[in-house]
């Protein structure tokens, strides 16, 4: 949908380290080294009033696991691979911040950093 | 005998005298610029706005009645107060000689029928199967021709969101709900001057009409304007009073940054064209097959919808493309930055992804009803067993998740 909240861009990091952005809800990321991460909700498992077994920001985990139902037949939330691609843009961004860092602006899938060892 | 006669015949002849002395002649008989007699313009002088002026349109064509009676109880049978109900549209607002083509579109319109409201909840809640598809009865129309189609999804439907449709008639429920609906008028009425003792007609629809509906699920209407409804309860308290701005149906809203288009002073038509509002005769489940503009339209593209309609607004001037509003006010459409938007790794970024900041998030939403209350029914006004009530665990005003549909990333909002 369109929140009609028009306004200047979100900053690279609220989509490329936010782990609510990305479906997984409210919590922590951390990187693990290897491409691999680990995400700790700051969100009770589970819902025993509701009835729900997943915390309620959440709508996937790092595994692929959807938890919610969505409107659309053609709508759903990111996949574990689609995951780790945005997160992993989120690592370079603790250096090149944005467009105007010339890595960032010219920035391809295969390009590896020579300073930092994923 | 003879004398009790002749009595009455007296009597009689007092009684027709009286009432021939009574009875108001009108001094002339009044017609339309048209040549139309309108005898209802002798004893009413309300004044609508020009383009419906009383001495072209006359009272008839719209309100119905008789206008060649001046006996009042006459000319008013079959009188109708609010002409733009879609009961009576066909016959008054659409009638030949005026806007024939309109009532038919807006009936299939999604805010006339609710399809996709309707359908979805069906679906959700298992009563039809998880395939989205036009059905008759997913209408409001339907339903309220067969009050007997009971269903427990239906029953929340009618009780909770049965005021948020074209055919809610216009003043028939207390409070709140006094305002809303009335078909054309829905969205068309705004406030006349008291002299003219007539409301106006206007096809600048202000966003207050749009968001007497639009302020639920989403909020759209409210983040448009740069309201949040909020969890607050009306505190800070400031004076002994609530500290915070208050909707017509009690809900507590706080300030937030406006929708830049809001701050640039547009209001919903001005991006929405009438056939995404009011229809184009085509059946659709669900708004984004009848929404078409889009952003690049205005922004980088060629003025036109998803659907090859021109925006109405955009014109060219001195080579470029601006933006007139309904009010004449001419805005620069800025294109969208070449290297952040247009860059490769972002190709499959809805607008709204990166440029939506904040959305209200409804966490752990979850409705409940207790079948030993009642509740009215909103599209037949009675009230009937089984009272629903809506929840939620918590809310928030934050940058949204993102989803993909399709092959397009796109906004998800919980609730």
């Amino acid at each position: 949908m369109d929140p009609h909240a028009t306004g200047k861009a979100r900053s690279c990091l609220s989509c490329h380290a936010s782990p609510k952005t990305l479906g997984l809800g409210y919590g922590t990321l951390s990187y693990l080294g290897k491409g691999r991460w680990a995400f700790q909700s700051s969100e009770r498992s589970q819902s025993d009033l509701l009835g729900l077994d997943f915390p309620l920001s959440a709508l996937t985990n790092l595994k692929g696991e959807i938890f919610v139902n969505l409107s659309r037949e053609d709508l759903r939330p990111f996949n574990p691979e689609e995951m780790k691609r945005i997160l992993r843009v989120g690592l370079c961004l603790k250096c090149h911040q944005d467009f105007s860092d010339p890595v960032m602006m010219n920035w391809r899938p295969e390009m590896r950093c020579p300073v930092f060892k994923e | 005998m003879k004398n009790w006669v002749i009595l009455g015949g007296v009597l009689l002849l007092f009684v027709v005298l009286v009432k021939e002395w009574r009875r108001q002649r009108a001094p002339q008989v009044f017609t339309t610029t048209s040549g139309q007699v309108e005898m209802c313009l002798f004893c009413h002088q309300e004044k609508p706005e020009k383009v419906h002026a009383r001495e072209v349109v006359g009272c008839s064509p719209c309100h119905l009645g008789d206008p060649l009676r001046t006996d009042k109880s006459l000319a008013h049978r079959g009188i109708v107060k609010n002409p733009g109900d879609l009961r009576v549209a066909d016959r008054t607002c659409g009638n030949p000689a005026c806007h024939p083509e309109i009532p038919s579109q807006v009936k299939k319109s999604l805010m006339a029928t609710n399809r996709g409201i309707i359908n979805t909840l069906r679906r959700y809640w298992g009563e039809i199967p998880d395939q989205p598809s036009v059905r008759l009865e997913d209408d409001v129309a339907y339903l309220l021709k067969h009050p007997e189609l009971k269903s427990t999804a239906l029953d929340y439907y009618r009780k909770l969101c049965g005021s948020c449709h074209l055919w809610f008639e216009k003043g028939k429920f207390p409070d709140f709900l006094k305002e809303k609906g009335g078909g054309c008028v829905a969205c068309h009425l705004v406030p006349g001057p008291k002299e003219a003792k007539h409301p106006r007609l206007t096809r600048k629809i202000p966003t207050k009409n749009c968001v007497r509906c639009h302020n639920r699920s989403g909020r759209i209407g409210l983040t448009y304007q740069g309201l949040y409804e909020d969890e607050g309860y009306g505190t800070p308290y400031l004076d002994g009073d609530f500290g915070e701005e208050m909707l017509p149906d009690g809900r507590f809203v706080r300030p937030i940054p406006p929708d830049v288009h809001f701050k640039a002073g547009l209001v919903c038509v001005d991006c929405h064209l009438k056939e995404e509002t009011m229809g184009e005769g085509k059946t659709y489940v669900h708004f984004e097959e009848s929404v078409e503009i889009t952003c690049v339209a205005c922004h980088g593209g060629d003025g036109k919808t998803a659907k090859g309609r021109m925006v109405p607004g955009i014109k060219k001037e001195k080579g470029k493309l601006v933006f007139k509003d309904k009010e004449g006010r001419t805005h620069p459409l800025k294109a969208p930055d070449p290297i952040k938007c247009r860059h490769p790794v972002h190709r499959r970024l809805s607008c709204q992804a990166c440029h939506a900041k904040r959305v209200p998030q409804c966490f752990g939403c979850h409705v409940r009803m207790d079948p030993r209350q009642r509740q009215t029914d909103k599209l037949t006004g009675k009230e009937t067993r089984g009272a629903w009530e809506e929840f939620k665990s918590y809310q928030r005003l934050t940058t949204p998740t993102l989803g993909v549909k399709g092959k397009e990333i796109v906004i998800l909002v919980p609730g």
